[in-house]
């Protein structure tokens, strides 16, 4: 069938008058919204930021437990530099202590004893319990 | 100026070579989108969305394919989108909007008959699916392959679809021809009577 080819001659239509100004209209139009969707998100996020730092802040100073102040190890002023700072716990609670060990002692110069062997037996299977304070 | 100067103004944010651009494309994509749709209105609000679609996704533009394909694809994706949204659809004639388009004045009630009106509506009776490529062949006059790249689908699957959309529309107006035929027979008839 030959009627297809009228396809070809369907009438055709034109822009209407003035369609170049409508674009560019709307064009303009939506720039100016896009800006001021920047803007809103950008105030929005700013907001959102610090609403959760004042969150952040109050919960930390206010809300979570166990958060007394922090004063020096025996609450003594003079105290050495290398004292750590610790949390006053209260009573009751298991306190780590770190003590300081000098091996210097332990450990015997081989120039006075050349002689000696030293042989490492187990004496016992039961381990030694831990020393606890 | 070269059409891909143009779009390179474009990206670069030049307003008045997007206005240029308007200015040659406009007919085309207006006329394009007026067939698909069938309707003249929403043609014209289609065409305007595409071109500040252009406008702002310019910078996506790579030149591997022509320009007038890229914008083709734009006002084809926003036709079948709306097709989508609007369920209802308002046929305005295609001939009427043409003649009385300059004056300002439309009329539903001027006689539309004939092959050109059985072609229109078998046209907008086609899914959009196989009334693309139709539109964009014989009435845009796109070669297989451009059509593919504006439809961003194989060579092969727009010559089946042109090839069934065709098929279609030949059913069409052969059936209409047939009622047609048949109609001035009956005529025939009772003028005889009479």
């Amino acid at each position: 069938m030959d009627e297809l080819k009228y396809l070809g001659q369907l009438p055709r239509v034109q822009a209407p008058i003035g369609f170049e100004s409508r674009v560019l209209a709307g064009l303009a139009e939506r720039k100016e919204r896009r800006l001021r969707r920047v803007k809103t998100l950008r105030f929005s996020l700013a907001g959102a930021s610090a609403f959760l730092l004042v969150g952040f802040v109050v919960t930390r100073l206010f809300i979570l437990p166990g958060t007394g102040p922090i004063v020096s190890a025996g609450g003594k002023k003079d105290r050495p530099a290398a004292a750590t700072l610790e949390r006053v716990r209260p009573a009751g609670q298991v306190i780590p202590i770190n003590e300081p060990v000098d091996y210097s002692r332990e450990v015997r110069e081989l120039s006075r004893d050349s002689g000696t062997i030293y042989i490492l037996e187990q004496v016992s299977d039961i381990t030694t319990a831990d020393i606890s304070y | 100026m070269d059409e891909q100067d143009l779009v390179r103004k474009v990206q670069a944010g030049d307003q008045d070579a997007f206005a240029e651009i308007v200015r040659l494309y406009k007919d085309r994509i207006v006329n394009y989108l007026a067939q698909f749709t069938g309707d003249y209105q929403k043609a014209v609000d289609l065409s305007q969305e595409t071109f500040i679609r252009v406008y702002f996704k310019a910078k996506k533009y790579k030149p591997l394919a022509p320009f007038s394909s890229w914008i083709y694809a734009i006002a084809s994706n926003l036709a079948k989108t709306e097709l989508k949204r609007s369920s209802r659809r308002n046929t305005v004639s295609l001939e009427d909007v043409t003649s009385q388009f300059d004056s300002g004045i439309y009329s539903k009630d001027r006689p539309d008959t004939g092959l050109i009106k059985n072609l229109r509506s078998a046209l907008d009776d086609l899914h959009p699916r196989y009334r693309i490529p139709v539109i964009l062949k014989d009435i845009e006059g796109f070669s297989q392959e451009e059509i593919a790249k504006i439809l961003n689908k194989p060579v092969g699957t727009v010559k089946a679809r042109i090839s069934r959309g065709r098929g279609y529309l030949k059913r069409e107006l052969e059936k209409a021809l047939h009622v047609r035929g048949e109609g001035a027979a009956l005529k025939g008839e009772s003028h005889g009577r009479a």
